[in-house]
C-alpha cells in the first residue's frame, strides 16, 4: 500500500528532486565533456549530438580554402538542427542515432578507446572515408546522409556562395 | 474554394461525390475533369497552397517547403534519395516541366502481359493529345538551350548518338534556372496554374494542410476518408469527408502508405510492392570555359542512345542534364573535405549529366508504427550493370562535348580524362554503388486485368472494393523509363471518366 503524503511534503520533495536532477545533469554534462553554450537553444539535437555533428561538418566541408567562410562562422551545425526540426520525428530520431553511431565508431568498429569528436582531424577523416567506401550499403547510406546534412547547413547560407562564384537568386525578397 | 486545415477549430464532417487524396498531376487532373463532368469534388492536400510569390529562389527554404520530408526522404539503407512533391500541385510545383508520352514499347508490353488493351498507344493517343493541348506542351526552341544542355548536344553529335530536344509545358518562361525550386514567374503550365482554376470554376473544393489518415470502408465499399488538420502538432481537429467515391492520388509512396495504414483489402499481397524508382546517378565534367549550368532551362535535351525500353534489355538508360543549385550540387559531387571544396571552386565551369535507369528491380513501401512510409529498394545485378553502362555513357558524352576531365560519382579513379577511362567506369560500379537520386516513384498499386496480378483494373478501379480508385503513378505496372508527368496527368483524365461513368449508373 502506498503511504499518502501531504501536498506540502510532495511539493518539497519534488522541488528538491528537481534541483538534484538539474545539478546532476549539469555535472554529468561537464564530466562527459559535451557542453555547449546554452544560448544555442537546440531544437532537435542533444549537446552531444550537436558537438559530434559540428566536428563531422568541419571535416566534411574543410572550409579552410582561401575565401571560404568557415564552418563555424556559418553556424553549420546549428543550421542543421533548425533543418532537422522540419523533419518527421522518426527521421529526426534516425539521424540523431546516426550521430551517436559516428561518435562511438572508433570504439565499436576499430576497438579504439576514443570517440569521433575527440580524434584528431586525420583520424576523423579516416573514419569518414571508411563510411564513404564501406562495402555495407547501410554505412555508405549513413555517410551520404551526413554529407547531405552538412551541405544543407553550409551551402544553404548565402555567405558560402562566394567560393562557388554562384550568382544566387535573381530576385530580392 | 481553397481552404486550409489550419483554420479548423473543431472536428468537421463534409460530404461530396468524389474525394481525392493528393493534388499532383493525377489528382489535379482528376479534380478538374470530374468537376467539369458535374461531380461535387473535394481534394485534400497535405502541403501548402503556394503561389508564384512564395517561390523566393532560396534553395534551402524551398527544399523545406516543396519536398516531402524536407527533401530528406530516402530508402531505408540511405542509398537512394527519393524526392517527392508537397503542396497544392504536388511535384508539378518543382519538376522541370519535361513532357514525354509513355513509350509505345512499354504500353504495348502492358497490353500483352497484363491485358491492358485500353493502354495501347493508339487507344491513349487522344488522351495524351488532349492533355498536351491543355498544358500548352511545345518543343523547346533551339536558341533557349543553355550551355549545360549544349554540352549534351555536342557530345551526342561527336559520338553519333541518338537524342534531341525535349517538350515542355511552360509559357512566359524567364529561363531563370530555378524550376526545381518553384517558378517565381508563374510560367509552369501545371496543376495550380491550369487545373485548379478550372476545378474551382466548376465548384470543386480544396483543403490544404490536411493529412489523410485513413480511408473509410463500410460493408466492403469505400465511403470516405478521415484527415487531420496539420498545425503546430499532430493532434489537430479531424476532417471527415464522406463520398460516393474515393481516389488515391498521393504518389506511389503516399498512396501505398495510405492503403497500408487503412488496411485496404489486398487478398493477393500486392500493395506497396513492385516499387520502381527510376533512379539516376549524376556525372560531372569540368570545362575550360564557363558553363553556369544553374542559369537557363535546366533540361531541354535528351540522349536516347542507351535505352530501347524492351523488357529485359540491357539498354535501359535515359540521359539528360542535371545541374543543381549549390546544396544539390555539393551533395552530389563525390568525396568530401578539402578535395571536395577544390572541385566546387570549379562550379561555374562544370556541366552535369544524369544516367536515369529504367529499373526492373522492384522495391517495397511499408509503414512504420507511426504510419510513416518506409522505402526498401535495392538494385539487382542486371540493373547495376545497366547503370554502370549509363555512367560510362555520361562520362563519354561529357568528354566528347569538350570536358577537360570528368568526375565519377563513386570512388573509382579520379579524374577521368580519356574515352578509354570513361568506358572502364561501366565495370567499376560494384561494389561501390554510387549514391542515387530518384524523383519518379511508380508501380506500388499496379493495374492489371487479373486481380491476382494487379491492385487496380485498367481504369483505376480497386479490384473488389466498389467506390475506390487509384489516380497516380502507383498504377503503372513497370517503370516508364522517362519523365512520368504527362502519363500521370493522362491517368487523372481517364480515371475522371471512369468515376463519372460509374457514379452515373
Amino acid at each position: 500500500m502506498v503511504n499518502p503524503i501531504s501536498r506540502r511534503r510532495f511539493l518539497r520533495r519534488s522541488l528538491v528532486g528537481a534541483a538534484l536532477l538539474a545539478v546532476a545533469g549539469t555535472v554529468g554534462r561537464h564530466l562527459s565533456g559535451y557542453t555547449i553554450d546554452e544560448r544555442l537553444r537546440l531544437r532537435v539535437l542533444s549537446p552531444k549530438q550537436y558537438l559530434v555533428l559540428a566536428a563531422a561538418c568541419r571535416r566534411l566541408l574543410a572550409a579552410d580554402e582561401p575565401g571560404a567562410v568557415s564552418v563555424d562562422e556559418v553556424e553549420t551545425a546549428l543550421s542543421i538542427d533548425r533543418y532537422l526540426a522540419e523533419l518527421p520525428r522518426e527521421l529526426q530520431r534516425e539521424l540523431a542515432g546516426l550521430l551517436e553511431l559516428l561518435e562511438h565508431t572508433p570504439f565499436l568498429f576499430q576497438l579504439r578507446p576514443s570517440r569521433f569528436s575527440r580524434l584528431d582531424a586525420a583520424a576523423q577523416d579516416r573514419v569518414l572515408e571508411d563510411w564513404e567506401s564501406s562495402r555495407l550499403p547501410f554505412r555508405r547510406g549513413c555517410f551520404q546522409a551526413l554529407k547531405s546534412l552538412a551541405m544543407v547547413g553550409y551551402y544553404g547560407d548565402p555567405r558560402a556562395y562566394a567560393v562557388l562564384d554562384y550568382t544566387g537568386p535573381m530576385i530580392q525578397r | 474554394m481553397i481552404r486550409s486545415g489550419r483554420t479548423l477549430t473543431h472536428d468537421q464532417q463534409h460530404s461530396c461525390d468524389l474525394v481525392i487524396v493528393g493534388t499532383g498531376a493525377g489528382g489535379g487532373m482528376l479534380m478538374a475533369e470530374a468537376a467539369r463532368a458535374g461531380l461535387r469534388v473535394m481534394a485534400l492536400e497535405e502541403g501548402h497552397h503556394l503561389q508564384a510569390r512564395d517561390f523566393n529562389q532560396r534553395e534551402r527554404e524551398m527544399i523545406e517547403l516543396l519536398f516531402q520530408e524536407a527533401g530528406a526522404r530516402a530508402t531505408e539503407d540511405g542509398s537512394v534519395t527519393v524526392l517527392g512533391g508537397r503542396g497544392l500541385g504536388g511535384s508539378t510545383l518543382h519538376n522541370t516541366n519535361l513532357c514525354k508520352r509513355a513509350p509505345a514499347v512499354v504500353l504495348e508490353h502492358w497490353a500483352e502481359a497484363l491485358g491492358l488493351d485500353g493502354w495501347r498507344p493508339a487507344a491513349l493517343g487522344p488522351d495524351f493529345a488532349a492533355v498536351e493541348e491543355q498544358l500548352h506542351v511545345s518543343t523547346i526552341e533551339p536558341e533557349r538551350v543553355n550551355a549545360n544542355n549544349q554540352v549534351l548536344l555536342r557530345g551526342m553529335q561527336a559520338l553519333g548518338w541518338r537524342g534531341g530536344l525535349l517538350q515542355h509545358n511552360r509559357r512566359g518562361c524567364a529561363a531563370s534556372g530555378f524550376c526545381e525550386l518553384g517558378c517565381t514567374f508563374d510560367a509552369k503550365e501545371n496543376v495550380v496554374k491550369v487545373l485548379v482554376p478550372e476545378a474551382l470554376a466548376h465548384g470543386a473544393e480544396v483543403w490544404c494542410e490536411c493529412r489523410v489518415e485513413r480511408v473509410l470502408l463500410e460493408q466492403g465499399r469505400a465511403v470516405g476518408v478521415v484527415a487531420r488538420a496539420l498545425g503546430e502538432d499532430d493532434r489537430g481537429p479531424t476532417l471527415t469527408v464522406r463520398a460516393r467515391a474515393v481516389a488515391l492520388a498521393g504518389s506511389a509512396i503516399g498512396s501505398a502508405a495510405l492503403a497500408l495504414r487503412s488496411g485496404l483489402p489486398d487478398p493477393h499481397d500486392l500493395v506497396g510492392k513492385n516499387l520502381h524508382l527510376h533512379p539516376g546517378a549524376a556525372v560531372a565534367g569540368r570545362f575550360d570555359v564557363p558553363i553556369e549550368g544553374w542559369m537557363g532551362i535546366p533540361q531541354s535535351v535528351e540522349c536516347t542512345e542507351w535505352i530501347d525500353y524492351l523488357p529485359g534489355s540491357p539498354r535501359r538508360i535515359w540521359i539528360v542534364p542535371a545541374f543543381a543549385h549549390p546544396i544539390g550540387f555539393a551533395a552530389m559531387l563525390p568525396g568530401f573535405g578539402a578535395a571536395h571544396m577544390r572541385q566546387l571552386r570549379h562550379y561555374r565551369q562544370v556541366a552535369v549529366l544524369v544516367a536515369m535507369l529504367h529499373d526492373e528491380s522492384a522495391g517495397r513501401v511499408t509503414v512504420d508504427r507511426s504510419g510513416r512510409a518506409k522505402i526498401r529498394y535495392r538494385l539487382g545485378d542486371a540493373d547495376a550493370r545497366a547503370l554502370g553502362d549509363g555512367i560510362a555513357a555520361c562520362a563519354r558524352l561529357l568528354l566528347a562535348g569538350g570536358a577537360r576531365e570528368v568526375w565519377s560519382p563513386y570512388g573509382a579513379k579520379q579524374p577521368i580524362r580519356t574515352d578509354r577511362e570513361a568506358q572502364a567506369l561501366a565495370r567499376a560500379v560494384r561494389p561501390l554503388a554510387p549514391p542515387l537520386t530518384a524523383a519518379h516513384p511508380m508501380g506500388t498499386l499496379p493495374m492489371a486485368v487479373d486481380p491476382r496480378r494487379g491492385v487496380s483494373d485498367g481504369e483505376g478501379r480497386w479490384h473488389g472494393v466498389p467506390g475506390l480508385y487509384v489516380a497516380d503513378g502507383s498504377l503503372f505496372p513497370t517503370s516508364l523509363g522517362g519523365p512520368p508527368q504527362i502519363s500521370i496527368y493522362t491517368v487523372g483524365r481517364r480515371v475522371a471518366r471512369t468515376v463519372a461513368g460509374d457514379l452515373s449508373r
